[in-house]
């Protein structure tokens, strides 16, 4: 013990003198809280209060309404803030396609004065003669009748509005375009449609489009209003109108609202904390040489280990108090201005916040793991690296696991991290029992005793040096093309992320294109490109791809997968659906995904859903990114990276499983095959015939014979022992 | 184990590592390496990079365990009793290995500590390492700001801190200037008259010629020959270093081109 405090102190007082490790530590998560809830208020209420005083540029054109209506409505638009209303004639717009129309109100918006000026409107009504020539900008303090107040336009009153021959110069594009129309005389029953056409790109469209849905709002609710009283004498559902009590303590609600994001928050603060400290203590010291200097000293290397814990837990706990001090320092002083948070001091739960003692385990528990993973690290990158994945591997679960729908048990009780996440919720919630939160505590110290238990081979130095000090061997640990394919399949992820499912969203069908056929291969056409090579060596594209001639017994083999993979998955996804059922929201899009599949034709679907995906995502994965990693990567760690990153891509905590075992599938397939193309089979096949069979159109899924098809794996696994080809240029043996 | 029969201060009996590298596959870095070192002894393990010196000083040093042979430091078997080999070695690795955010005073503090010593001990320990390294000037500076020469001294003062009767150096003047390097040299040659055995590798020859009572060649993970300058003279016919040196790189690969 004496040599691990030994260690303990040496490595502090190396902490504390290191300005990185002191910001990112004490001073960072202190501040973060202040200048998040400060700086957020700040220009939430700047945006506001700025948006609120802008004078924002409508067209209007209400000639197929009632006057009353029109003259109702500009007024209420008028008290929504300050505007300039321009009349113009769009009854092309009508006229026109859906395509066409969104094209021809672009227009309009973009050059609408000189249009307007050219264009000869009808009045909307004789009483809003008068404010045809009228000056441009209404609003408060400059009302039409001159009145100083704002709101002072009566309903009776039409405000001004521009009119043809106006000159507004129309350089700068209008803000919104309101076309009214009726579907009858009658003011009673007739049905009168609004539509509001804007640029959401643009910050003050989006003003106006608020101005004008608050305008229609309360017109709405106003003319709701005058007809129940005109046709009922009054609302008959006003007796229905529903007063609720929340009976919750301030101490429960404001406990249930911490409850929603702090044990997310101790998990990665406890690992930003402590990731840095890990890094310093192991990897960062191996570089410095000073690891292998410690090595030789007549202490136990386990003595050293144990030390190097202390110290990141020490700086992973410190980390954890200031930013939980900064979080308690912000309620009390009312900065946090949250819902269900209460007025600041008095209602926060403070007591409640003694359940982070559940936590202490689990903090030894992580901070063992980082020492784990970092003291496996060779390089302070490397280990950088492998943060990524363990902050994934801890947080992914637990918000799985943090959905409103579970509660603690004691099998939750026992998994790490997911259950001490759960106990701290319940126990700011004031339900955690006393049996359950000592279960968590009792598992967790369990799980860290096991992990402490390994910590002495971590210092095992043959990992630690890396074997002989000569140029080959320290290019290797560079692993200049295992970084890349890290670094691009993050990259990859986010493409997707960002790009396609924006692209997707405005368009599926051109959304499904460009992600297939343009995003996926340009990226892995430039991972490939780029990946690094020795010196002298030549760029291979195809081969950096994965596009060699695998042996035909391999690409059957990956044929016969197909049928049991199939089974496996829908098997899987049915045991998934009682351990972790879609939530109700989810209902949506799995009735918009059966619209589709109804819709659609097979040709359509097995396109895009199954030869697409299956060329250019094994192109990408099992392609680029796998040809870069199996430079410097064992398989073991190739095909942990493809299947994170494969179910990450999914973008579903639903689909996670399956993704993530098939993106291994796959990886192990394409390492034995040493080619992609067998992959691209297996995947093709997986996928269309999932989709396919879930759109109804397999003739054959009721045959006999179909039902003893996932028994051909059985030769198909053996087609995989057959040895590969060996890759051309490569010597034989 | 103690061997008490040995006067050796260092002793290797065909002494192996085999290194998994995923990509090279199985690499013998070390294929069987004979030295005997004995007390007051200066010995030159001289060779090229990736010749396996850096691999042999650390099994020699407990840092690795050997794949095969054994080895004896001060008597006691290095896999047998690697903490009891540790008090009685003084290991300076190719690095100057010191914490950059710590004093030299602290650094001597600490691997004091480790090494048992407490109290006065310690601190008459490091007052004398601070006199015998003339550490004063800049001893109470953190090391990062300290220049390649003084990192060097404050370095040495660590591994001699508690009187090791072995000196384990690796390449002890790499990276040094000229000044820094000829302190080292002189710190190694006073180290004979202390009756302490030091062996210390090296790629620099004329360091080897004047320094060392016996010099090993090592090349491809073999120890190609061993012995005092004459010896080697009359094992290659050759007068100077560097030429005893291509000889013996020439015979061995001669010899692997006919296996």
């Amino acid at each position: 013990m004496k040599t691990s405090l030994d260690v303990l102190r040496v490595e502090l007082l190396q902490l504390a003198r290191d300005r990185r490790a002191l910001f990112s530590a004490i001073v960072l998560p202190a501040l973060l809280y202040p200048l998040l809830f400060w700086g957020t208020g700040a220009l939430k209420a700047v945006g506001e209060e700025t948006m609120a005083e802008r004078t924002v540029r409508a067209l209007v054109d209400l000639s197929q309404t009632d006057a009353e209506t029109a003259e109702a409505f500009l007024a209420g638009l008028v008290e929504q803030g300050p505007i300039t209303l321009t009349e113009v004639d769009a009854s092309e717009l009508g006229d026109s396609d859906a395509g066409d129309a969104r094209e021809t109100a672009r227009e309009l918006l973009r050059a609408a004065a000189p249009a307007a000026a050219e264009a000869s409107l009808p009045e909307p009504s004789d009483d809003a003669a008068a404010g045809s020539e009228a000056v441009a900008e209404v609003g408060p303090g400059n009302q039409p009748d001159q009145q100083p107040e704002n709101g002072s336009v009566g309903k009776a009153e039409r405000p001004a509005v521009e009119g043809p021959g106006s000159d507004d110069g129309g350089l700068e594009p209008f803000d919104v375009l309101i076309v009214a129309s009726s579907d009858g005389e009658n003011r009673d029953l007739a049905r009168t449609t609004f539509d509001l056409w804007y640029d959401v790109k643009r910050d003050d469209a989006r003003e106006a489009m608020g101005r004008a849905r608050g305008a229609l709002r309360d017109l709405g609710e106003a003319r709701s209003a005058e007809r129940r009283e005109h046709l009922l004498g009054g609302d008959p559902g006003a007796g229905l109108a529903p007063e609720s009590t929340d009976v919750a303590s301030e101490a429960d609600a404001s406990g249930a609202r911490l409850g929603m994001f702090l044990p997310f928050i101790v998990l990665l603060v406890l690992i930003s904390g402590g990731a840095y400290a890990a890094l310093a203590v192991f990897a960062g010291e191996r570089e410095a040489g000073t690891l292998e200097t410690l090595l030789v000293q007549p202490v136990p290397h386990r003595a050293i280990a144990m030390g190097k814990l202390l110290t990141v837990f020490v700086a992973g706990c410190a980390t954890l108090a200031m930013n939980l001090g900064s979080l308690v320092v912000c309620a009390a002083s009312g900065l946090m201005d949250m819902e269900g948070m209460g007025d600041g001091a008095s209602s926060m739960a403070y007591g409640r916040l003694a359940s982070l003692i559940v936590e202490l385990p689990t903090c030894l528990l992580l901070c063992a793991v980082l020492c784990l993973v970092c003291g496996g690290a060779r390089t302070f990158r490397e280990g950088q690296l492998l943060i990524f994945p363990v902050t994934l591997l801890v947080v992914i679960p637990t918000a799985i696991v943090l959905r409103p729908e579970v509660s603690l048990n004691a099998l939750w009780a026992i998994i790490p991290f997911s259950g001490s996440a759960l106990a701290l919720r319940e126990g700011l919630e004031g339900d955690l029992t006393l049996p359950l939160a000592a279960l968590v505590m009792i598992s967790h110290l369990g799980w860290t005793w096991l992990a402490v238990a390994r910590l002495g081979q971590v210092l095992d130095a043959e990992r630690v040096l890396g074997g002989g000090g000569d140029r080959k061997s320290e290019a290797h640990l560079l692993q200049a093309g295992g970084r890349h394919g890290v670094r691009w399949g993050f990259v990859v992820v986010m493409s997707v992320y960002l790009i396609a499912m924006s692209v997707q969203r405005l368009d599926m069908d051109a959304g499904l294109w460009f992600t297939f056929w343009m995003l996926l291969p340009a990226l892995a056409i430039t991972i490939a490109w780029t990946a690094p090579r020795a010196q002298g060596e030549p760029r291979r594209l195809a081969a950096g791809l994965g596009l060699r001639l695998p042996r035909p017994s391999h690409a059957l083999g990956a044929l016969l997968l197909v049928p049991a993979l199939t089974r496996g998955a829908e098997h899987l996804l049915l045991w998934q659906s009682k351990v972790l059922p879609l939530p109700p929201g989810a209902a949506d899009g799995g009735i918009e995904l059966e619209s589709i599949m109804g819709s659609s034709s097979p040709m359509w679907l097995f396109f895009f859903f199954a030869l697409s995906p299956g060329i250019f995502e094994e192109l990408v994965f099992r392609g680029a990114l796998l040809g870069a990693m199996k430079r410097d990567f064992t398989w073991k760690r190739i095909v942990f990276w493809q299947a994170l990153y494969f179910a990450l891509v999914h973008a579903s905590i639903y689909r996670l499983l399956p993704t993530g075992l098939l993106g291994a599938l796959l990886a192990v397939v394409a390492l034995r095959s040493r080619s992609v193309l067998p992959a691209m089979l297996l995947h093709i096949g997986y996928n269309g015939l999932l989709v396919l069979g879930a759109a109804e159109h397999l003739p054959f899924t009721g045959e006999p014979w179909f039902e003893l098809a996932p028994w051909a794996a059985i030769p198909g696994l053996a087609l995989f022992l057959i040895p590969p080809r060996e890759p051309a240029g490569d010597p034989p043996g | 184990m103690t061997d008490s029969t040995s006067a050796s201060a260092i002793r290797a009996e065909g002494l192996a590592k085999t290194f998994h590298d995923p990509q090279r596959g199985v690499v013998e870095a070390v294929k069987g390496v004979d030295l005997d070192c004995r007390k007051g002894e200066i010995f030159g393990l001289l060779g090229p990079n990736g010749a396996g010196k850096t691999t042999t000083l650390r099994m020699l040093s407990t840092i690795l365990a050997p794949t095969s042979g054994r080895a004896l430091i001060d008597g006691i078997d290095v896999a047998e009793d690697p903490l009891e080999v540790r008090r009685r070695l003084g290991f300076l690795s190719g690095s100057t290995g010191l914490y950059p955010r710590l004093t030299g005073r602290e650094t001597l503090r600490y691997f004091g500590r480790l090494h048992g010593l407490e109290g006065d001990d310690l601190e008459a320990a490091i007052a004398r390492a601070f006199d015998a390294f003339d550490l004063h000037a800049f001893g109470d500076g953190r090391c990062e700001a300290l220049s390649t020469g003084q990192k060097q001294r404050v370095s040495i003062a660590r591994a001699v801190l508690h009187d090791p009767p072995v000196l384990i150096l690796d390449e002890p003047t790499t990276g040094l200037d000229i000044m820094a390097s000829s302190d080292m040299i002189q710190f190694i040659d006073s180290r004979r008259e202390a009756g302490t055995c030091v062996l210390f590798s090296t790629h620099i020859l004329s360091e080897a010629e004047r320094l060392c009572d016996r010099i090993g060649i090592v090349y491809d993970g073999r120890m190609l020959a061993g012995g005092s300058l004459d010896e080697l003279r009359a094992i290659t016919g050759k007068e100077w270093l560097e030429e005893i040196f291509r000889e013996l790189v020439q015979r061995a690969d001669a010899g692997e081109g006919a296996a």
